[in-house]
């Protein structure tokens, strides 16, 4: 409680100073026009524009998903997460925007029969990317841009003690320790107060040496890892009611299998790697968002994703945090300058 | 006026950084020196604010440098409030924010300069003398602020990048150790804008909205450059950079401004600001096709069509010029060379008998020779007993013993036998005194009836024997006279063809102070003083000095006593060049006032001040003759040339008639007239005989003597009086002003993206992307900067500087995480001829790595600083098994360092050309090894070390050094460069890896790019390689020139000079040992099979040359290598590339992946051990870098 008491305080008086001119900087004034109104902007942000988004996200799992697609339950384990991240985009160009993202994660794992309470947490995997827009225009708004996307593997990735098992693990890991690259395609259309977007995305994931896997023969040397190449869609609808943004979003994913083993010399370092079976699988979320346009220079928004099919997600997409089975909560706050 | 390119800048702060606390002092903009001395306050407008200096000291007080601009600060302030609006309208682009206005009053040099994104504009009040020679009658602060602000609202709405971001940085390095080969890549993306758009805009945006024009002194750059076949070809003036020969700057901003004027009478007035509205919509490599996107016509071809109007054009004036009679006399010269021309006849045929292609090595050649003989020569004087001449030449002041009567433009010619002898002994006995800064462009004048003359100097001539050792304890080096004793010393030897060889006696200088200090006094009182001229009874001394963005009029005895200002302006009224009357009573000068040039007379006393004349012409550089009658240099015909006004019949004669401008007149004893022509090749002093005088009667062109009889023109004194008695109204900013705040006003932060990609490991994707931020306050005594970068090893860092008081003051702080993978190579049979038995096996390692610094830097002067560091670090680890980052090792450290550096300014050069940097580093260390893993100790050389202090010292020779030509012609064109850098380093006990020297291949992707301090050294082995404590390495390098001057763009990519070098460098590593095996001292092995003593007194240091280093298994380390360095641009921003081949002579060994294939072979060593199993063979290595400089 004490946090949101603090966070609305602070939204407050950003708000009323965001436009005064004042402050220890001098302002840049000569930035593209930005609407206020969701349902209106493009899908990249305008040429001058500074974009600082402080989010978080709160999930509890209580059950995961099989390989064949099933729901199953625990009965005791919980486990919690909580991810902060705060992401900045900038509008370089007419054509071009910067983005980038670094999460902080909290997990922790809970079982009282078991008398189980870990906690961890770690700076999570920052991403960076570009977009670039193809077709751009005003009114009504369409929207089409090319994306590109880097995550580095920076977050932790040693399990900390994992010798004796699972049972004596002191720490989590928060990545796959290896970088993604993905291109993608996002469009906009708007059609009176009521906006599509849609997004497609390749996502390729390279392999590499991991903290987390030991190959077995000498047990201190370590293992490599290629995680399986993601193709990511997602469709949102929404409508403008007045300063209000009501839209809903649906989002599928399909994943190639995961491949582990050692490295093997010479210029193709994955030929030692072995498929991990039923490693691939599919998901679908639904996700349900509520964003309020206080002004240009500020959003609030909240969401909730609700993951209704799944195969398996808890094999290696580590680094979103989300392997369990269950609902997830979030909100945000856009600042812009 | 220069527009910085804020993006070099940000590459300083990251090398600074990078270099952690011992970073090299980072400086201002401006100046190298801080004044605490000074009050700085602002006075703020609508649109505006405007930050001027007052000292905190009044004179009064004691100080004598005392500083106010405040009337600088009113009327710049006014000056912009009039021009905003006009200039937003130019390009129907209106700022909403303020613009800050810094006036700089603490130097006599010009300065002016803008970095739009940053709304800040930097100017000096005190523009010197030869910048009206360049750009003609200005009003300095309208004419700078504008040309500025122009600046400020073109390139903003120029800009397709947005202004919060100074340029993007993207960056690649491959490193292939197999191979053994490095390459990297740097782009740096920015605003494309070319140099003839961006200045010769400027100039012309100021004159659309009416606060310039095109001047007589513009056209003459402009007339000369063209017919003498020297404009800048469509390539050349694209860009800023290396501009090739004299002029070709000033050429940049005059084309430009001549093309913009071009394209408005055939576009019409808003041409010049449509391109920078397409521009502001996606951003090109090319800029030059918004050109035809807005016209319709490709710039190449508006290019040929504008450069030929102008040939017809000034054909033309030529034509018309040498119809009437050409009138110039010839170069008043000594060093009788080839090609000195002693008539207009003997020029032109100079000139054709270059090679007709533009771009020819001998044109070329041809252009360098003549420039060779000065290019701001001006002021030829005689004195008034004929005996000595002297002049403002290429070097500095000359003067020197020769009968006029002999010079080759008054002999003729048939000068006599001997004359050439006389000539070369007047030249070789010259006494040459070197000027520098705020005395360039002004005069000097001799003393009658003495060997004497007193000049215009600066204050810290005075300094010492020695002036790069003195200290400069004020950061003040103004414009201050000087009687120079013209003592004829002579030295003679031999020729070698048998005649006479005098020595020139120029003055010895050291950091470009003249170091014989016997030869001159200063006059004291004298301060930021110009262009004296000497009492007929040579007594005293009348000259200008400058205040608060004025000039006003001062006579002074020699000895600095009866000081008295003839005039009393405060309201930026320039006065220029003055002379006495032949009887003393009177004086004559030019004054720049409202707008207007005029000539003025003054009694000596201070009384009378009455305009001479009063007309439309800018007058200029008055010499009242000992006839009685004033010379002077005006522009009635568009050309400036000298005339005669007799005061005693009114008539005004014309007595040069030259095509590039006359100016400067001297009438000698003998009734000769000395003066100074401009022309494509510089300003050149030149002698015209009484005899060839045009004597054409010109008095109906101007208006003297308001009340003569007959007299054609006339002007009304009453004007002249209102004139002199009008105050401009700038009460209305006094209301404004406040004192600027200690914290300052701090101007929007600018950001560099950078994206890199470095291969550091075998799984390491290595790419990552961030940001670097720089900010700073307007008057620059705070700056900030930080850099994040994210990716699989991110980084932060902070610095900031504090430049309030003297020293500067800086912290700064970083942390790193990187992750790296290893591997290790396991035989089983410990035998590596058979392989069967081989395995990898790979591990990963998480590193972080905390630094926090904080420094201090002196400068001592503008050549030494001395600077006093400290920084704590830690090292941490994150194995498998650890949940945190698990401490390795930490410290601190403590030093102290000193540098001299006469290089500045060349670091980005293919070729400096001469001088030398020193650099002395003392340090005292605290180091703990605290591992929890290795119970808080670790082993190194044979000894386990836990907490330990060293000391350390770390000295480096660079020298660059002219390979002298002995006087032949083609081996001093050659240019070629001999390089010595020696570097020596020592640790008074063993350390640990950490606290050793580390020598090898260095890439600029690395380490930074670097002319003076060169990569080169050890370049025939890996980076980082050698190991040791004791440190001892020489490098030679000869450098000399492939192609120079190519000035070719080939699209976005603009090529200059390719230069090679071949050297090579021997030294090495010197270390600890541990006991010899088997030896007397005991030791015990540890568990990574390591020798250790259990006595460290056991552990012996190894003696330079007499021991074999043990770790890289030699006496002598030794390479060669072969390095081709291009200098270009890309994108308009430099892009140094270079190839670099390197050999290494000797099999080393050393820790860790020592043959650089990721694989540590261990099967000797076993693991732990520092040492490896490996050696790097002798062999090549190949360095590869575009865009990453050398």
């Amino acid at each position: 409680m004490r946090f949101v008491v603090m966070f609305a305080t602070f939204l407050l008086g950003y708000a009323q100073t965001a436009h005064a001119g004042g402050g220890p900087f001098s302002a840049k004034a000569m930035r593209e026009s930005f609407s206020t109104r969701e349902v209106d902007r493009s899908l990249l942000l305008p040429k001058g524009w500074l974009e600082l988004s402080l989010g978080f996200d709160y999930k509890l799992g209580v059950g995961a998903w099989g390989a064949d697609g099933s729901r199953q339950k625990w009965e005791d384990a919980r486990w919690h997460y909580m991810t902060e991240r705060a992401t900045l985009r900038y509008g370089l160009g007419p054509r071009v925007e910067l983005w980038a993202e670094i999460p902080v994660h909290q997990a922790r794992l809970v079982n009282e029969p078991l008398g189980t309470d870990i906690k961890d947490w770690s700076m999570g995997d920052p991403r960076f990317g570009a977009k670039f827009n193809l077709i751009s225009r005003d009114v009504p708004r369409t929207s089409f841009v090319l994306e590109f996307g880097y995550k580095g593997p920076a977050a932790k990735e040693s399990p900390a003690n994992y010798i004796g098992g699972p049972n004596n693990v002191t720490g989590f890991v928060f990545t796959t320790g290896t970088p993604d690259l993905s291109v993608g395609l996002g469009a906009k259309q708007q059609v009176g107060p009521v906006g599509f977007t849609g997004h497609v995305a390749y996502v390729h994931r390279f392999s590499g040496v991991v903290q987390y896997l030991v190959e077995l023969e000498n047990n201190q040397f370590l293992g490599r890892i290629k995680p399986g190449d993601q193709v990511k869609a997602d469709l949102d609808v929404g409508v403008q009611l007045g300063p209000v943004w009501l839209h809903t979003a649906g989002k599928v994913e399909w994943r190639d299998v995961t491949r582990i083993g050692t490295s093997s010399r010479g210029s193709s370092p994955n030929s030692n790697t072995d498929v991990v079976a039923e490693s691939d699988g599919t998901a679908f979320d639904v996700s349900p968002g509520i964003v309020l346009n206080l002004s240009r220079g500020v959003d609030v928004s909240g969401y909730a994703n609700i993951p209704l099919v799944g195969e398996d997600l808890q094999f290696f997409p580590i680094e979103d945090l989300h392997p369990t089975r269950g609902p997830t909560f979030g909100g945000a706050v856009e600042l812009r300058y | 006026m220069r527009l910085m390119n804020s993006f070099l800048r940000f590459s300083v702060v990251t090398a600074a950084l990078a270099a952690s606390a011992e970073s090299a002092y980072a400086g201002k903009f401006s100046f190298p020196y801080h004044h605490p001395d000074l009050e700085w306050y602002t006075i703020e407008t609508e649109h505006f604010m405007v930050h001027y200096p007052i000292s905190k000291r009044t004179r009064e007080q004691g100080n004598d440098h005392y500083i106010d601009a405040e009337f600088m600060a009113k009327r710049s302030a006014k000056v912009a409030e009039e021009m905003w609006e006009p200039m937003c309208s130019e390009f129907n682009y209106y700022l909403t924010e303020k613009v800050h206005i810094v006036l700089l009053d603490q130097s006599d040099d010009l300065e002016g300069f803008t970095i739009p994104a940053w709304n800040w504009i930097e100017i000096s009040g005190n523009p010197g003398g030869y910048f009206y020679r360049m750009r003609g009658r200005m009003e300095w602060f309208s004419d700078v602020l504008v040309h500025e602000f122009a600046h400020v609202v073109s390139l903003k709405r120029n800009a397709p990048i947005s202004e919060g971001v100074g340029a993007i940085s993207i960056g690649a390095m491959y490193g292939d150790g197999i191979r053994d080969m490095d390459s990297a890549a740097e782009i740096t993306i920015q605003d494309t804008d070319p140099f003839w758009w961006t200045e010769g805009g400027a100039e012309y945006w100021s004159d659309n909205t009416g606060y310039n024009w095109w001047t007589s002194a513009r056209d003459a750059n402009l007339r000369t450059t063209v017919l003498e076949d020297r404009l800048l070809t469509f390539d050349e003036w694209i860009t800023r950079i290396e501009k090739r020969d004299w002029g070709d700057g000033e050429r940049g901003y005059q084309q430009g401004y001549s093309f913009a004027l071009y394209l408005r009478e055939r576009f019409g007035d808003k041409t010049y600001a449509e391109f920078s509205k397409a521009s502001s919509k996606r951003w090109r490599a090319n800029w030059e096709t918004i050109v035809e996107a807005v016209t319709g016509v490709p710039a190449k071809t508006l290019y040929d069509d504008w450069a030929a109007y102008l040939k017809v054009k000034y054909t033309a004036k030529y034509e018309e010029i040498k119809a009437q009679g050409e009138v110039t006399g010839g170069e008043l010269e000594f060093n009788t060379g080839k090609w000195v021309a002693k008539t207009p006849e003997e020029r032109d045929e100079w000139l054709e008998q270059k090679a007709t292609k533009r771009k020819s090595r001998k044109k070329a050649d041809a252009e360098d020779a003549k420039e060779r003989t000065g290019t701001w020569d001006f002021y030829p004087k005689s004195s008034d007993d004929g005996k000595w001449i002297g002049e403002h030449s290429a070097y500095g002041f000359r003067f020197t013993q020769v009968p006029e009567e002999i010079l080759p433009p008054i002999a003729g010619a048939d000068p006599g036998a001997g004359t050439e002898d006389v000539l070369r002994k007047a030249y070789e006995t010259a006494y040459l005194m070197p000027t520098r800064g705020s005395n360039f462009g002004h005069s000097y004048d001799f003393v009658p009836g003495a060997d004497k003359v007193v000049v215009s100097g600066n204050e810290d001539m005075h300094k010492g024997a020695l002036p790069s050792l003195h200290f400069e304890t004020d950061g003040y080096d103004w414009g201050q006279l000087y009687v120079l004793d013209l003592k004829p010393v002579e030295k003679k030897r031999k020729h070698a063809d048998g005649k006479e060889l005098y020595q020139t006696l120029e003055a010895k200088t050291v950091g470009g102070y003249p170091m014989d200090e016997w030869r001159y006094t200063a006059i004291p009182n004298t301060q930021r003083s110009a262009d004296p001229a000497v009492s007929p009874d040579g007594g005293t001394v009348a000259y200008m000095e400058y205040a608060d963005g004025t000039l006003n009029l001062v006579t002074i005895s020699l000895d600095g006593s009866n000081k008295r200002y003839l005039t009393n302006f405060n309201d930026g009224t320039w006065l220029q060049n003055v002379d006495w009357s032949p009887d003393g009573t009177q004086l004559v000068f030019s004054m720049i006032r409202n707008f207007r040039q005029d000539l003025y007379i003054i009694n000596a006393d201070g009384t009378g001040l009455t305009a001479l004349n009063r007309d439309e012409w800018e007058d200029q550089d008055p010499h009242w003759g000992k006839d009685g009658n004033i010379y002077f240099s005006s522009e009635p015909t568009g050309i400036f040339n000298i005339f005669r006004y007799e005061p005693a019949t009114g008539k005004v004669t014309q007595l040069t008639n030259t095509i590039g401008g006359a100016e400067c007149p001297w009438i000698t004893p003998q009734g000769n007239l000395f003066y100074t022509n401009f022309t494509a090749h510089g300003w050149k002093n030149y002698a015209l005989p009484k005899s060839d005088f045009l004597e054409k009667d010109v008095t109906g062109l101007f208006a003297f003597n308001p009340t003569a009889e007959g007299a054609p023109r006339k002007f009304d004194p009453a004007e002249v009086a209102a004139d002199l008695a009008y105050v401009e109204d700038l009460s209305s900013f006094e209301a404004n002003k406040e004192k600027y705040p200690a914290l300052g006003k701090w101007m929007s932060p600018t950001a560099v993206p950078i994206i890199r990609f470095d291969n550091d490991s075998m799984s390491n994707f290595g790419l990552s992307m961030g940001v670097q931020v720089y900010a700073q306050d307007f008057v620059e005594d705070h700056t900030l900067f930080g850099i994040a970068m994210l990716g699989e090893d991110p980084y932060v860092a902070f610095g900031y500087e504090n430049h309030s008081w003297h020293p500067t003051f800086r912290v700064s702080g970083q942390h790193m995480e990187v992750k790296t993978d290893y591997a290790f190579l396991l035989d089983d049979d410990d035998d590596l001829a058979t392989t069967d038995d081989q395995s990898v096996f790979e591990g990963k390692q998480n590193t972080s790595i905390n630094v926090l610094a904080g420094g201090i830097d002196y400068p001592i002067n503008h050549s030494m600083q001395l600077g006093a560091y400290g920084f704590g670090y830690q090292y941490a680890f994150r194995g498998s098994s650890d949940k945190k980052f698990e401490p390795y090792v930490q410290g601190v450290l403590g030093g102290l360092n000193w540098s001299f550096s006469n290089v500045g300014g060349q670091a980005y050069s293919a070729n400096p050309r001469g001088g030398r940097v020193l650099s002395l580093d003392y340090s005292h260390g605290f180091t703990d090894v605290v591992y929890k893993a290795y119970n808080g100790r670790d082993t190194d050389d044979g000894q386990v070390l836990d907490k330990y202090q060293y000391n350390k010292v770390e000295g480096r020779w660079t020298e660059h050094i002219p390979v002298p030509s002995f006087g032949i012609d083609s081996l001093r064109k050659a240019r070629h460069t001999l390089l010595v850098d020696v570097q020596g380093g020592f640790v008074d006990r063993n350390v640990h890896f950490y606290d050793e020297f580390r020598g090898g291949g260095q890439h600029p992707f690395y380490v930074g790019a670097d002319a003076i301090l060169p990569n080169g050294s050890f370049a025939g082995y890996p980076r980082a390689s050698l190991v040791g404590e004791t440190m001892l390495m020489a490098s030679l390098a000869y450098r000399f020139p492939i192609a120079r001057q190519i000035n070719k763009k080939i699209g976005p990519l603009y090529i200059y000079d390719v230069y090679a070098q071949f050297g090579g460098t021997t030294g090495n590593f010197w270390s600890f040992r541990a006991p010899e095996e088997g030896g007397n001292s005991p030791y015990y092995y540890d568990g990574s099979g390591q020798r250790v003593a259990y006595d460290p007194k056991d552990v012996r240091r190894e003696i330079p040359f007499l021991d074999k280093a043990y770790k890289n298994g030699n006496y002598l380390v030794t390479d060669a290598n072969l390095e081709v360095r291009v200098s270009a641009t890309l994108f308009n921003a430099i892009w140094n590339s270079f190839v670099r081949l390197a050999w290494g002579f000797n099999e080393i060994g050393g820790v860790g992946d020592v043959n650089g294939d990721d694989i540590q072979d261990t099967t000797e060593t076993g693991f732990g051990n520092s040492l490896s199993s490996e050696t790097e063979k002798p062999g090549p290595r190949l360095y590869i870098g575009f865009g990453t400089g050398w």
